[in-house]
């Protein structure tokens, strides 16, 4: 289940061998990042949270059983800590991701969303990518890490600690959402 | 980027399923560079998607952030140190008790003995289920730690 480098890095970190953390936090960051700024968006919160992941890491880096990436479990600590920061801050992490309303117009798909003020800018990619940010908090995660980290679902159920079906299914509805913001710029039939 | 998608239970509609299919698929075609010719409009949308999603999140983080947490790590007490303070309080506990047995034992044992010999037999039985229970437990965390190194 581990590889070979994840082991001789944490026991290289938990001998304190000299530059053995940094390597690790130069290793895991832009995934730290990645997971935190999604979900918290607020830059100075999320530099914040980014810290308190490594220290949280470095602290209990001796309970890490190797039963999954190094990766995953790093993973797993920046998304708790990002949680409990919305949680704190009573803001929604998602919407439903129930599966019973997702054959819609693309006015529905697009709701929350501002396409007029979008349109003015006459870019696709500024449009998805202002489309992106109006994702709920847990939706954005999700598209990044499978998209840009490129992490299959499992892995992120690991993460997470969702299952897979639900995974699958605020991917699907996101992008679902987002198809629904280029077919209304293209201005075709959904 | 499919292979794993056999793990992932289907939707219960099947035009459903078809448009996370065409979503993975149009996903998998990006990452791998594939042609795009023979694709529907679909496809294309899902693909532009894909290119959008995939765009690098600028770095938040400072120059310095690295050597920041290194620094804040070690002002920190570890985790082993504790562990190390937790053991030298046990031991004290042991010491400090072993004296107060060693002090005061001799008015206690009387009437220890005397309780264990008027049930010797359930009492004796229940002791060593008890120490039975205590070290199959600890067997068992023994034995799974080993498991996973």
């Amino acid at each position: 289940m581990h590889s070979r480098p994840d082991r001789e890095l944490v026991e290289a970190v938990l001998a304190r061998r000299p530059e053995a953390f940094e390597r690790l936090i130069r290793q895991y960051q832009g995934l730290c990042w990645h997971i935190v700024q999604r979900m918290v968006r607020n830059p100075e919160d999320a530099r914040e949270l980014c810290q308190d992941t490594f220290l949280r890491v470095h602290l209990c880096l001796h309970q890490y059983r190797f039963d999954c990436p190094l990766k995953s479990w790093i993973g797993r600590v920046a998304y708790t800590i990002a949680l409990r920061h919305l949680e704190h801050k009573r803001i929604p992490l998602a919407e439903y991701a129930g599966d019973g309303d997702d054959n819609r117009t693309i006015e529905n798909i697009c709701d929350n969303f501002d396409l007029e003020a979008a349109y003015t800018k006459d870019e696709t990619a500024m449009l998805l990518r202002a489309a992106i940010e109006s994702l709920p908090p847990l939706q954005r995660m999700l598209l990044t890490l499978h998209h840009l980290e490129e992490i299959p679902i499992p892995e992120i159920a690991r993460i997470t600690g969702l299952a897979t079906g639900t995974i699958k299914s605020h991917l699907f509805r996101s992008r679902l959402r987002l198809r629904g913001v280029l077919d209304a710029q293209k201005g075709a039939p959904t | 980027m499919n292979q794993h998608l056999d793990d992932i239970p289907p939707f219960e509609d099947a035009a459903q399923e078809r448009e996370w299919l065409a979503q993975e698929n149009a996903l998998r075609r990006e990452t791998l560079n594939l042609d795009p010719a023979g694709e529907d409009e679909r496809d294309r949308l899902y693909r532009r998607l894909a290119q959008a999603l995939h765009e690098p999140i600028p770095d938040g983080l400072p120059p310095d952030f690295v050597m920041r947490v290194v620094t804040r790590a070690a002002a920190t007490p570890s985790a082993r140190f504790e562990y190390v303070l937790m053991i030298v309080l046990v031991v004290a506990l042991a010491v400090a008790t072993g004296i107060v047995i060693a002090t005061y034992g001799s008015e206690w044992v009387p009437s220890f003995s005397a309780i264990l010999r008027v049930r010797n037999t359930q009492a004796g039985v229940w002791l060593m289920a008890l120490a039975g229970c205590l070290g199959a437990s600890w067997l068992m965390e023994r034995w799974q730690r080993r498991g996973h190194r």
